[in-house]
């Protein structure tokens, strides 16, 4: 870092997230004038340039990239226009213990008295609300499903390297281009059409201006500036933002605040999820910094402090304020803008180059929470680049991420996509794989597999909400055998799937008419082309994923019943549904028994990676190609984000021998604690399920950082992760554990069983070593400052 | 087909050779080192091992067990340890145990399990392979120890062969005391040889691991004439093998070891006490310290005269 990034990332750190009424009162201040004047399309256009036009433009002092979407670092906008928090909701966002928003008095009283008044009814969580069925309610408080789209806009995508090549301007060429080709005679729709093609128009202007109102005021700050240096760099500002996004940047300064200004366009239009993300930057960089480098206008050092400052902009931005449920599936302030690192090209070829280098160096140093990183590692990128990137994840913060490129590829040929628009793709959000720059690929919701098991136990009926929202599959003591049982599940599961998509295409076609996004559909093919928006289905592609939780705590739940009630018959059906209804209350001998001898996932041990197969074969059956509102199709998603915490908490007790309200397991990995055999066992286990039929399988890893503190720990963990990608897994990431970790272990052994540490010569599970050996590693693991 | 006794499987080992390894621990072993780090390895039979941790005070080992004669009444008679805990094996003497396994069959927890399992020489090879995909990727295999793997040859042997036709990289651990035929026989099936070097004093080799170094050194020195690839591992036990006489002895002997191809030298550690404990709860072994980074310096420096690569760790 520099001495200014380092202040600005200090600045960056320090600042506490905080809830900015400007952008609602601007939103709402357009409506009452408006309302009913325009198309649903021009309208958001309209409102989108009239932010543009009046939002306070922020130049901090040190910055060279610039733009916020609030008036400050970290002051966070609502979307009243969606969701239209409450007075209750404001105070419970300023005060709750986790990812609090600070809010003012000020905001309270407007929000009482013009944001809620106008918007009460009208947002469209209230209009969603209003049109749903009972039926999905029920499911919803049971804890079945979340929904994504309650408070937040889609969104979702990422963005390629068209903007690298063209300016807002020729967009502009383009949408008129497309204007001039519709067809008012055979095409009934060519209205329709040019009202979207005329809001992208004129979000395409709205973005010009915001650029202007930066150069503007960097210019009038310069006139101000007392140093000499600084009034050089505002004045180089004001260049920069005279010509970019309105033209194609011309050099690497310009490449980047062009990509910023498409950012903060984007998530001030909307609040899609996953926030916008440019992708593949290593690549697009590259040409820029090639020049620069080539005619002296550039110099690493200045590319790698453009860089940071670029980094820093993520980081000013936290996610925006969720409450309920949402903030329950998603308890956090990243937003998921995820940097794509390596990867191929559209030919074929490697991918990774030396900005590959720089930016993970950049990682490692500034460790910023935002922007998330991944590598995508295929066959062809060299072992130098992963290398790097484990030499960053051994200091324990949990990224980068790795993802196998050959499978991502192969994932998308699946969906039907071209094989140069499947290698432009890449990973985005948490492990979302998707076509980037023509893809909407939209997460809809958290899926609750275990407390599908529980209602099956239960003949359909909730025993938490104490409705019977299933279907009537008959009582435990009516199964006589493992299959039957099975077949129950998956018919309830069918049940709850079919209520999830109903809502769901209900929730599509309300943002498709109601909520479109006409400049985040400039950026994303085929939108222009086809004159739609990207919320109803103006993208090239469409794929919508339902995300399944608890695979490891199903598995092991299915593969406990078949072996002590159906095989080794110790226990009747009816007899543990009575345990579990009392949560294992006088029955700690059958818990002990479920947890450590049945058959677990994680352990490469067929009896229950088959089970595994079965419920992921039964979600799939189900759910790939059922058709979305956009002309799209469903495909089955594994991440829990942090939904397994809230989905455990509304689910009771289960036959792994977990008790009520506890965590479920998390993405593809092993039920926590469950997993007794090493890492490798872990990897075969997952690869038993076909990483290919998904969108995205999240398997996470924790290691002790003395397992990676050689170069040839380095190499080894290397290897692994080559020989599970050999055997197409998605996607893998390690937490290197800290010493506050293993203490944390020691207090609570259960939630730890997993946690592998190198003891001497050889590597063994922490939480089964005697308490004066983990005494001896914990103060070993001390003094390992990376 | 012959069948041999493992009580151990452990995948992603990554200090037993080259690579990613799977090792195999075979039960039995003629030496008894004072400092053993695997004392469930040392007997050539079935034993009963206990998680104390593990134990959940449930009493039923207690209650089934046919040899212990006065049963405690009532679940309160088995609370005599600390905080209320059962601690069921002060109950059952090792000495009286039959190995019925009981026990093991009634306890919910996996807090008394058997060390020692049988296993057919292609029923192993099936389990070892699992971890195929890593062996490739890393240049890595299967690696024998124990226990004493040369203590079982001919089902080690059989392995062995098994896995070469599978084209898997093989290591054996070993202490090196065994008879010479059988070093013959093992040093055409296995790839790398990990043999251990405790002391050069006979006397002092006896006292501390029950047997005199002469075999082991002739064998060795056999192995340098047959095989082409062996790593010397030498246990550092403060006071026991770190003076200067006993190094550098070491030192002129390795040096004419024509195959050694490195030395590993494996710190002492203490989880042998703890793992004795799991075998014999009232079990008193010999406590050593863990030997300091300077010891191992200066080991380093005297081995260094080998011209061989010198490594702290496996």
């Amino acid at each position: 870092m520099t001495e200014r990034t380092a202040r600005l990332r200090e600045l960056s750190l320090k600042a506490k997230p905080r809830i900015s009424s400007e952008r609602a009162a601007l939103v709402t201040e357009f409506y009452e004038k408006n309302l009913g004047l325009y198309s649903p399309p021009v309208m958001r256009a309209k409102t989108f340039y009239y932010l543009c036009e009046r939002k306070t433009i922020y130049i901090g002092e040190d910055e060279l990239i610039v733009g916020e979407r609030g008036p400050a670092p970290k002051a966070t906008p609502t979307y009243p226009e969606l969701t239209c928090h409450s007075i209750e909701d404001l105070y419970i966002l300023n005060s709750r213990p986790k990812t609090s928003y600070a809010v003012d008095e000020e905001c309270i009283k407007l929000y009482a008295e013009k944001i809620i008044p106008f918007w009460r009814g009208r947002s469209i969580r209230d209009r969603m609300f209003g049109l749903l069925p009972q039926e999905w309610k029920d499911c919803y408080e049971a804890g079945i499903f979340t929904e994504f789209m309650e408070q937040r806009a889609p969104g979702h995508t990422v963005l390629d390297d068209k903007i690298y090549n063209k300016g807002m301007l020729d967009f502009k060429k383009e949408i008129a281009e497309a204007m001039a080709g519709l067809d008012f005679i055979n095409d009934p729709r060519a209205y329709d059409k040019l009202e979207q093609l005329k809001a992208m128009d004129i979000a395409c202007d709205a973005l010009i201006l915001f650029a202007k109102r930066h150069a503007e005021l960097a210019m009038k700050l310069a006139d101000n500036s007392e140093s000499e240096t600084r009034r050089k760099e505002l004045l180089k500002i004001a260049e920069v933002c005279s010509r970019v996004p309105a033209n194609a940047p011309r050099n690497f300064y310009e490449a980047l605040q062009y990509y910023w200004f498409c950012h903060l366009g984007v998530i001030t239009e909307l609040n899609g999820w996953d926030s916008f993300n440019p992708g593949h930057l290593d690549q697009h960089l590259l040409p820029f910094y090639q020049k620069g480098i080539a005619d002296g206008t550039l110099t690493y050092e200045s590319a790698r402090e453009l860089l940071e400052c670029f980094f820093i902009k993520f980081n000013n931005h936290p996610a925006p304020p969720k409450v309920g449920v949402t903030a329950e599936e998603s308890g956090t302030y990243t937003d998921f803008a995820n940097i794509n690192i390596g990867g191929l090209l559209r030919d074929g070829s490697d991918g990774s180059n030396e900005i590959s280098h720089l930016l993970l160096d950049i990682i490692d140093e500034m460790h910023l929470l935002q922007p998330s990183s991944n590598i995508q590692l295929s066959k062809k990128t060299p072992d130098a680049l992963l290398k790097h990137a484990l030499r960053v994840i051994r200091k324990g913060y949990g990224f980068p991420s790795i993802f196998n490129v050959d499978a991502v590829i192969q994932e998308q040929l699946r969906q039907g996509k071209t094989i140069e628009d499947a290698r432009a793709g890449g990973c985005s959000g948490c492990v979302e794989t998707g076509a980037f720059g023509k893809e909407a690929f939209i997460l809809t919701g958290y899926f609750n597999l275990p407390k599908i098991l529980e209602i099956t136990l239960h003949n359909g009926f909730d025993p938490r909400t104490k409705k019977q929202i299933g279907l009537k599959t008959g009582k435990p003591e009516d199964f006589k055998s493992f299959d039957e049982l099975f077949n129950a599940y998956q018919r309830q599961l069918n049940h709850f799937l079919e209520i999830k998509l109903k809502g769901n295409h209900l929730i599509e076609r309300l943002y498709a008419t109601e909520m479109p996004a006409p400049f985040l559909s400039v950026l994303i093919d085929d939108c222009i082309k086809k004159g739609m928006d990207y919320n109803a289905g103006g993208a090239r592609y469409n794929n919508n994923y339902i995300q399944m939780v608890g695979l490891g705590s199903i598995t092991d739940s299915l593969s406990a019943i078949k072996d002590i009630v159906f095989e080794k018959r110790k226990l009747t059906l009816s007899a543990l549904v009575n345990i579990l209804d009392r949560d294992f209350q006088e029955a700690e001998e059958v818990r002990q028994w479920l947890l450590n001898r049945t058959h677990k996932y994680g352990n490469d041990d067929d009896y229950a990676d088959s089970i595994m197969r079965m419920v992921f074969n039964a979600c799939f059956e189900y759910l790939d190609g059922k058709p979305n509102a956009k002309g799209g199709c469903y495909r089955v998603e594994m991440l829990p984000t942090t939904c397994h915490i809230y989905f455990g908490k509304v689910t009771g007790a289960l036959p792994d021998g977990r008790k009520a309200t506890l965590p479920l397991s998390e993405g593809i990995s092993p039920v926590q604690g469950a997993d007794r055999n090493g890492p490798t066992a872990v990897f075969k286990s997952a690869a038993k399920l076909d990483h290919i039929k998904t969108g995205g399988a999240l398997l996470n890893m924790k290691f002790s950082p003395d397992l990676l503190k050689t170069e040839e720990g380095i190499d080894k963990l290397a290897q692994m992760i080559r020989a599970y990608f050999r055997m197409d897994g998605h996607h893998v990431q390690f937490n290197v554990v800290t010493r506050e970790t293993l203490k944390k272990a020691q207090q609570n052994p259960e939630q730890y069983r997993d946690l592998i540490v190198r003891v001497a010569g050889y590597s063994d599970y922490f939480c089964d070593l005697a308490k004066d050996l983990q005494e001896e590693i914990i103060s070993r693991t001390e003094h390992q400052k990376f | 087909m012959r069948s041999g006794l493992v009580f151990n499987i452990q995948r992603y080992s990554i200090y037993d050779g080259p690579g990613i390894r799977t090792t195999v621990f075979l039960k039995g072993c003629p030496l008894n080192c004072l400092w053993c780090h695997n004392p469930e390895g040392i007997l050539p039979s079935r034993q009963i091992i206990v998680f104390e941790s593990r134990c959940v005070s449930c009493g039923k080992c207690v209650e089934i067990c046919p040899t212990l004669q006065e049963k405690p009444r009532s679940r309160q008679h088995y609370v005599g340890g600390e905080r209320g805990k059962v601690r069921p094996i002060s109950v059952l003497k090792v000495s009286e145990c039959r190995l019925c396994g009981d026990c093991v069959e009634v306890c919910p927890s996996r807090a008394r399990q058997f060390t020692g399992v049988e296993y057919g020489a292609r029923e192993l090879v099936q389990e070892v392979l699992k971890d195929r995909m890593f062996f490739e990727e890393s240049n890595g295999g299967v690696t024998f120890s124990g226990g004493e793997p040369l203590a079982q040859p001919e089902f080690l042997i059989e392995v062995l062969k098994l896995l070469k036709r599978e084209g898997i990289h093989t290591a054996v651990d070993t202490c090196g005391y065994a008879p010479q035929e059988v070093v013959r026989d093992v040093a055409k099936e296995t790839d790398l040889f990990l043999f251990d070097i405790k002391l050069m004093s006979p006397e002092l080799h006896r006292i501390y691991t029950g047997v005199t170094n002469e075999l082991i050194l002739e064998n060795l020195a056999l192995l340098n004439k047959i095989h082409n690839n062996i790593w010397i591992r030498i246990p550092v036990i403060t006071d026991v093998n770190t003076d200067q006489r006993e190094i550098t002895a070491m030192a002129d002997f390795i040096r004419s070891a024509r195959s050694a191809r490195q030395i590993n030298l494996l710190p002492y550690h203490k989880t042998g006490i703890a793992k004795g404990k799991r075998i014999n709860i009232d079990s008193n072994p010999l406590e050593f310290d863990t030997p300091s980074d300077e010891i191992l310096e200066r080991i380093k420096n005297i081995l260094s005269k080998t011209n061989l690569p010198v490594k702290v760790g496996g």
